[in-house]
């Protein structure tokens, strides 16, 4: 008489068994020897991975020049001197003229101030006007 | 916009200012008296060859006419005319006097005739001041 378990059981559970293992690993080991070898991923991801190389990216638009780029490349080619522009003028026209006009009216309002005109002396007085303004 | 609404604030304001210091005329009328005792007629009159007119008060101010200009010698009848004082006082009194001379420079011992009249200053633009000369002594030409 044998005092082992009789063989059909055991079989069965030790294929199971095995065969759970064998499809764990074979699930497992590509993502494994990809971390460790540096890899391209099989399958794609719409999130960048941890070996995402983002200093280099391999689409070529990306390398393409911005419209920021370009206005920052115009903003550095010399412009024409301030004073050839017809704007500068016209303000500095503007800034003169009202210059001009406060300073005229300035004197005008100063001389009404104090007085405006006195009036003229009348034929009849013969020259006896005196006083103030005169 | 903010600054041209400040501008046009300010000139009105210089404006309202500039009403406190207006002109005010003062015109003195001045006639010699040819009253009893007073200058005998025209031919006392055409002696005088300076006259000098001064204000005090309120204001001051001096004018000398003559000779042989400003209406002097005086040819016809007894009125000179007027003397206009411009001031720019509006409250106060004026002090007139005028002195008139038979000689050709004001010289004290030559006064013939003197007037004086004291006004209140006022706002107006003109006032009429009637001033008659009266005589003072006999100055320096014997008629």
């Amino acid at each position: 008489m044998s005092t082992l378990a009789p063989p059909r059981n055991w079989t069965l559970s030790a294929a199971v068994a095995f065969a759970l293992i064998v499809t764990m690993t074979v699930v497992s080991l590509p993502r494994v020897a990809h971390a460790d070898l540096g890899d391209e991923p099989s399958s794609k991801s719409s999130e960048p991975g941890q070996v995402d190389d983002n200093d280099k990216p391999k689409d070529p638009s990306l390398l393409d020049k911005k419209p920021a780029d370009a206005a920052v490349q115009q903003a550095a080619v010399p412009s024409a001197p301030f004073y050839e522009n017809w704007k500068f003028w016209a303000v500095a026209g503007v800034v003169v003229v009202g210059a001009v006009a406060l300073i005229v009216g300035g004197i005008y309002l100063s001389h009404q101030i104090n007085g405006g005109d006195v009036r003229p002396c009348a034929v009849d007085f013969q020259g006896r006007c005196f006083g103030e303004g005169r | 916009m903010r600054r041209l609404m400040l501008a046009l604030v300010l000139a009105a304001a210089s404006l309202g200012v500039a009403g406190c210091n207006d002109f005010h005329y003062y015109d003195v009328d001045v006639t010699f008296d040819t009253s009893s005792g007073q200058f005998a007629g025209i031919n006392e009159i055409s002696t005088i060859q300076v006259m000098v007119m001064g204000v005090t008060g309120a204001d001051n101010g001096d004018i000398q006419i003559g000779p042989n200009a400003n209406g002097l010698p005086l040819v016809t009848g007894a009125h000179l005319g007027v003397f206009e004082f411009a001031t720019f006082a509006d409250s106060g009194q004026l002090t007139f006097v005028i002195r008139a001379f038979d000689d050709a420079t004001s010289n004290p011992s030559c006064q013939t005739g003197q007037g004086m009249k004291t006004v209140d200053a006022t706002s107006m633009t003109t006032n009429n001041v009637m001033m008659t000369v009266m005589k003072t002594g006999a100055g320096c030409v014997t008629p």
